[in-house]
C-alpha cells in the first residue's frame, strides 16, 4: 500500500487544519445568500464553532472508545458495513465540495479584479497543478508545507485589518444578530459545514498524527485559531460595509484592502496579500482532495493514492469550471449541495457520536 | 543502478513502487527500519579469493602479468636474500612508494639480518624482528596484495611462504595543507583539506581529540579503487544512520570515482533534485563540528572536499564563521544573509510580475522611472531580464575558468564594460541591470556553492512563471517548490528541519547563545538522547 500518510507532528497537523478552517470559513460563502437579511455571520460563526468543537470532541471520544485510529475505521466499526460505506462515500463528496467552494471564490476574485481578460480555465490550470502535485506528495508533505507558510496568513489578515481600520464604523453591524432567529439558525447550520469539514478531514488522516490525543489537540487548536480569524474577518467586513452592500459584493475581504487609501509614493500590497490567500486556498484544496482520496482508497482497496489524488483533483476542478460556466444542472446540484451539505454531513457525524459513544459503554 | 533519466522526479509517477524510504526520526513503532528499499542489492559482490603462491618466482610472474610488467616500468621488483638464507622480493610502485623508506627500513635491515631466530613463522619473524616500519600487515590474499601495491605500499614476498608482509611506505607527492579559498572567513581557522586522505583525517583528528572518533577506511566502490574514510563518533552517531550510509556505499557500482561529488550523487536519494542532500566542505573545522554533532563525514582520497551528512536547509545556509562571531553581530549577519537569499530568489520574478501583469501595485514614480529607462529598448522586459541573468551566469563561469591574473579582468570586462555598453546600445535598461546586479550579490550570500547554483537557475524558472502568470504563477511555483522540497530527505532527515518538523531548539532563524551548544540536535537521534 502506498497511501503516503507518513507521520507528522501536532504543529504540522494543526497548521494544515487551521489553514483549511480559515480558507473554507472565509472564502466559501455566498454573499448574496448570507447577507440577504442582515449580517449575522460573525455571531453565527461563533455559535457554529462552539457546536463544532462539541461534535469534534464527541467524535474523538467515540474513536477512543472503539479503539479506532481514523474516521474510516470508526465509520465501519460503528455504522456497520453498508451504512458505514454510504457515510464514507458521502464524506468523500463533501470533502470535494469543501475543496471546490473556496476555489470558486478565488476564481471569481481573480477574474473580476486581477486578470480581467483571462478565462476561467487558464486560471484554474494553476489550481489544478498546485493541488494535484501537493495531494500526490502525501499528507506528511502537505502538513509540513502548511507549517512553513502558516505564519504568512495571520500576518496578512492583520495587515488587512490595520490598513482598513480607519474606515470601520460600529453602526454598520446593526442589526447585530441578523433579521431573526430563524435566519441566525440557518446561518449556524451553513457555518457548521464550513468549520466541521476540516476537522473531519483531520480525523480521516489521523493515523499520521501518531496518536488520537495529538489529533484532538491539533483539531482544537486549528478550530480555535482559524475560527477566531474567521470571526474577526466577518467583524471587519461588517464594520466596513453594511449588509446591504455586502449582499451585492464579491470578495469583501479583498475589497477591504484594495479600496484602502494608499499614498501615491507607496507600494500597494493588496494583490500580494491576495496571492498569499490563493496559496492557502490551493493548500486547503490539496488537503481535502488528499483526505477524500484516502477515504476512497481505503474503501475500494486501491493500493496507491497518487492516481486517485490526481483524478480527484481533476474532478474537483472540472466541477468548479462547470459551476463557473453556468451549466444548468451542475449549478442546481451545487446550489442544492451548498444549502443542504450541512445536513448530509451532520447525519453520519451525529450517528457516529451517539452510537460510537454508546456502543462501547454497552459492551462494558 | 538506474540511470538518472529513468527515475521520475521525487518518484511522483512511479505508481507501482511502494514508498518505504529510510527514516532517521523514530516512529511510534520504535527505531527506524534498517532495511530500506535502497537499491536492489544490499551487499557488494565479493571478488573471488585468490591466495599468494608459495613459489616466489610464480608470484613475481603473476605480478608482472597483472601489472603489464613488459610495458609498465612503474612496478619495481627488488629481489634480495633475506637474512642470508631465503630468497625474497620487495614489490612497490615507483613514485607512489617512498624509496628511502624502502631502502632504509626494509632492504637494509633484511640484508643485515644474520640468520633466522626462534620458532615463529618466517613472515612473523620478519615483521616483528627485522623490518622497522611503523605500520605492517600480514596477508595471503592476492587482492589485498594488489591493492596495497597500487596504493603505494610495499609488499615483501618470501620464497616458500604464502603470507606476505605489507608495509606502509606511501610517499607520493601531494599538496601541503592549503588555505580555504572557497569558504574564506575572517575569524577562525584558515586551513583546508587537500588531496591526501591521511592528511585530511589528521586535520579532523586534531580538532576531535576523543577516543571514540572512528575513521573506517574502505574502497570507495569505483573500479579505480580509491579509498574512502567514514568518520564519526562511535558513541554518539545513530547506528541506523551509519548502517544506511554503509549500505548505500556498498551498493555503489560505477567505473570511476574521482572526488566526493561523484559519491554524493551516487548515495543521495534524490539525485535529480537541484538542491543537494549532502554538504561538501573544504574546512576541517566545519567537518569536525559535524562529527561532534553526531553526523557522519565521508573523506574521499584525491578530493579536497569532504561530504557531511545528513544536512538540512539550515546547514546549507549557515557559514563556518557564524559560530565565531559575537551573538548580536552573528544575528545581524544571519538576517542579512536571509535578506540576500530572498532578494536573489524573488526579486527578479516579483519585478517582472508587477511590471507585466500588476502595474497598479507600483507607485507612479516607479512606473515613470521604468518606462523612461526602457524607452528605446527593443527586447520585451521578461526576455531582457532572463538574458541578463544568463549573461551574469556566463560571466561568473568565465571568471572561474579563466586563469588567475586574467580572472579579475573578466569581471571588469563583463560587469562594467558589457553592462554599460549594453545600456548604451539600448539592449537592456538600467533598472533591469541594477536588479540583476543586486540579485547576483544576494546569490553570493549563500554559503554553499551547490545551493548557489541551484538558486541561480531556479530564479530563471520563477521569471518564466512571472512572465506567464504574474503573481499567480510565482505563488503557485513557490508553493509547489516548497512542497517538493518538503518531500526531500537527507538520509532520513526532512529538508526543512528544524522548521518543519520543528525541533526542541529555541532559536531557529537567529543564532542562539554559544553556550547552548551542549548536545547534538534532537533530529539526529544520537545515542546520547536515546533511552
Amino acid at each position: 500500500m502506498n497511501l503516503r500518510e507518513g507521520s507528522f507532528g501536532m504543529q504540522e497537523s494543526a497548521s494544515a487544519a487551521a489553514i483549511a478552517v480559515i480558507v473554507v470559513g472565509i472564502f466559501s460563502i455566498n454573499n448574496a445568500d448570507v447577507y440577504a437579511r442582515g449580517n449575522s455571520m460573525w455571531l453565527s460563526s461563533i455559535i457554529a464553532l462552539a457546536i463544532c468543537s462539541v461534535l469534534f470532541l464527541c467524535l474523538i471520544r467515540a474513536m477512543e472508545k472503539n479503539r479506532c485510529n481514523s474516521l474510516f475505521e470508526l465509520c465501519h466499526a460503528v455504522l456497520g458495513k453498508v451504512i458505514g460505506s454510504l457515510a464514507i462515500y458521502a464524506l468523500v463528496l463533501l470533502m470535494l465540495l469543501a475543496a471546490i467552494l473556496p476555489l470558486n471564490g478565488f476564481l471569481q476574485t481573480l477574474t473580476r479584479f486581477i486578470f480581467t481578460e483571462a478565462s476561467d480555465e487558464s486560471i484554474a490550470i494553476y489550481f489544478l497543478v498546485g493541488s494535484s502535485v501537493l495531494s500526490m506528495l502525501g499528507m506528511e508533505i502537505l502538513a509540513r508545507t502548511s507549517r512553513l507558510i502558516i505564519w504568512l496568513i495571520p500576518l496578512s489578515f492583520i495587515a488587512v485589518f490595520a490598513i482598513s481600520a480607519s474606515e470601520f464604523e460600529a453602526y454598520r453591524l446593526y442589526p447585530l444578530a441578523g433579521s431573526d432567529a430563524r435566519e441566525l439558525l440557518r446561518q449556524v447550520a451553513l457555518s457548521l459545514f464550513r468549520y466541521l469539514m476540516p476537522l473531519l478531514a483531520l480525523l480521516s488522516v489521523s493515523r499520521g498524527t501518531q496518536g488520537l490525543r495529538f489529533s484532538k489537540k491539533a483539531g482544537l487548536i486549528a478550530l480555535a485559531s482559524g475560527g477566531v480569524l474567521s470571526v474577526l474577518c466577518f467583524l471587519a467586513e461588517g464594520l466596513r460595509y453594511g449588509y446591504t452592500d455586502l449582499s451585492s459584493m464579491s470578495s469583501p475581504i479583498y475589497r477591504l484592502i484594495s479600496e484602502a487609501r494608499f499614498s501615491e509614493s507607496s507600494f500597494r500590497v493588496d494583490k500580494a496579500i491576495l496571492f498569499i490567500w490563493v496559496m492557502a486556498g490551493i493548500l486547503s484544496a490539496a488537503y481535502f482532495v488528499y483526505s477524500a482520496s484516502l477515504l476512497y482508497c481505503k474503501k475500494t482497496g486501491v493500493g496507491d493514492i497518487r492516481p486517485v489524488a490526481l483524478c480527484m483533483s481533476g474532478l474537483a476542478l472540472t466541477f468548479l469550471l462547470m459551476l463557473r460556466l453556468n451549466v444548468g444542472i451542475v449549478e442546481c446540484i451545487m446550489a442544492r449541495l451548498y444549502s443542504d451539505a450541512w445536513m448530509v454531513m451532520l447525519v453520519p457525524v451525529v450517528l457516529l457520536c451517539i452510537i460510537g459513544g454508546a456502543k462501547r459503554r454497552k459492551s462494558v | 543502478m538506474k540511470s538518472g533519466w529513468k527515475k521520475s522526479f521525487f518518484g511522483l509517477f512511479e505508481f507501482d513502487k511502494p514508498y518505504n524510504a529510510y527514516e532517521l526520526l523514530e516512529t511510534e513503532e520504535g527505531t527506524p527500519s534498517f532495511s530500506s528499499s535502497w537499491q536492489e542489492k544490499s551487499q557488494p559482490d565479493k571478488p573471488q579469493e585468490r591466495t599468494v603462491n608459495e613459489s616466489l618466482n610464480k608470484n613475481l610472474e603473476l605480478l608482472k602479468k597483472e601489472y603489464r610488467g613488459d610495458i609498465n616500468t612503474d612496478l619495481i621488483l627488488r629481489r634480495f636474500i633475506f637474512a642470508g638464507k631465503v630468497r625474497a622480493c620487495a614489490a612497490f610502485m615507483n613514485g607512489m612508494a617512498d624509496e628511502n623508506q624502502v631502502s632504509d627500513f626494509i632492504i637494509r635491515p633484511a640484508l643485515r639480518q644474520e640468520g633466522i631466530e626462534g620458532d615463529m613463522p618466517l613472515p612473523v619473524f620478519a615483521e616483528q624482528k627485522v623490518f622497522c616500519m611503523q605500520e605492517t600487515e600480514l596477508s595471503s590474499d592476492w587482492s589485498i596484495v594488489e591493492q596495497a601495491i597500487s596504493e603505494g605500499r610495499t609488499v615483501v614476498f618470501l620464497d616458500g611462504q604464502t603470507q606476505t608482509i605489507i608495509m606502509d611506505t606511501r610517499g607520493f607527492a601531494s599538496r601541503s595543507v592549503p588555505d580555504a579559498e572557497n569558504e574564506a572567513t575572517i575569524l577562525g581557522p584558515h586551513e583546508a583539506f587537500c588531496e591526501n586522505i591521511r592528511t585530511n583525517i589528521t586535520l579532523v583528528r586534531r580538532i576531535v581529540k576523543t577516543p571514540d572518533f572512528v575513521c573506517e577506511l574502505r574502497s570507495a566502490g569505483g573500479e579505480n579503487n580509491i579509498r574512502l574514510a567514514i568518520a564519526y563518533r562511535e558513541s554518539k552517531v545513530n547506528k541506523g544512520l551509519l548502517n544506511e550510509i554503509k549500505k548505500r556505499l556498498a551498493n555503489i557500482d560505477t567505473e570511476m570515482i574521482m572526488a566526493n561529488g561523484t559519491i554524493n550523487q551516487l548515495i543521495e536519494q534524490h539525485p535529480n533534485s537541484p538542491i543537494p542532500q549532502t554538504l561538501s566542505t573544504e574546512r576541517p573545522d566545519r567537518a569536525a563540528a559535524a562529527v561532534m554533532q553526531g553526523k557522519v563525514v565521508l573523506i574521499v582520497e584525491g578530493s579536497p572536499q569532504v561530504t557531511v551528512l545528513p544536512v538540512t536547509v539550515e546547514t546549507l545556509l549557515t557559514s563556518a564563521e557564524d559560530a565565531y562571531l559575537r551573538r548580536p553581530v552573528g544575528i545581524i549577519v544571519r538576517l542579512v544573509r536571509i535578506f540576500g537569499i530572498i532578494i536573489t530568489t524573488l526579486m527578479p520574478a516579483y519585478f517582472l510580475a508587477l511590471t507585466c501583469h500588476h502595474q497598479g501595485m507600483l507607485s507612479s514614480e516607479v512606473l515613470t522611472t521604468i518606462i523612461s529607462s526602457r524607452t528605446m529598448v527593443f527586447l520585451p522586459l521578461p526576455l531582457e531580464m532572463i538574458f541578463l541573468l544568463l549573461i551574469f551566469q556566463l560571466v561568473r563561469e568565465a571568471g572561474i575558468r579563466v586563469p588567475g591574473a586574467m580572472g579579475q579582468a573578466v569581471g571588469i570586462i563583463g560587469g562594467l564594460i558589457l553592462g554599460q555598453a549594453a545600456v548604451a546600445a539600448n539592449i537592456v535598461s538600467t533598472i533591469v541591470l541594477i536588479i540583476v546586479a543586486l540579485t547576483g550579490l544576494g546569490n553570493f550570500a549563500v554559503p554553499d556553492y551547490s545551493t548557489q547554483l541551484a538558486l541561480a537557475y531556479y530564479r530563471i524558472l520563477l521569471c518564466l512563471a512571472a512572465w506567464i502568470g504574474g503573481l499567480l504563477g510565482v505563488s503557485c511555483t513557490i508553493l509547489v517548490t516548497i512542497g517538493l522540497l518538503s518531500a526531500q530527505k537527507s538520509f532520513g532527515v526532512p529538508f526543512f528541519t528544524p522548521f518543519a518538523p520543528r525541533t526542541y531548539r529555541k532559536y531557529r532563524i537567529i543564532r542562539g547563545d554559544i553556550g547552548m551548544h551542549k548536545r547534538a540536535e534532537d533530529y539526529m537521534n544520537t545515542e546520547e538522547v536515546r533511552p
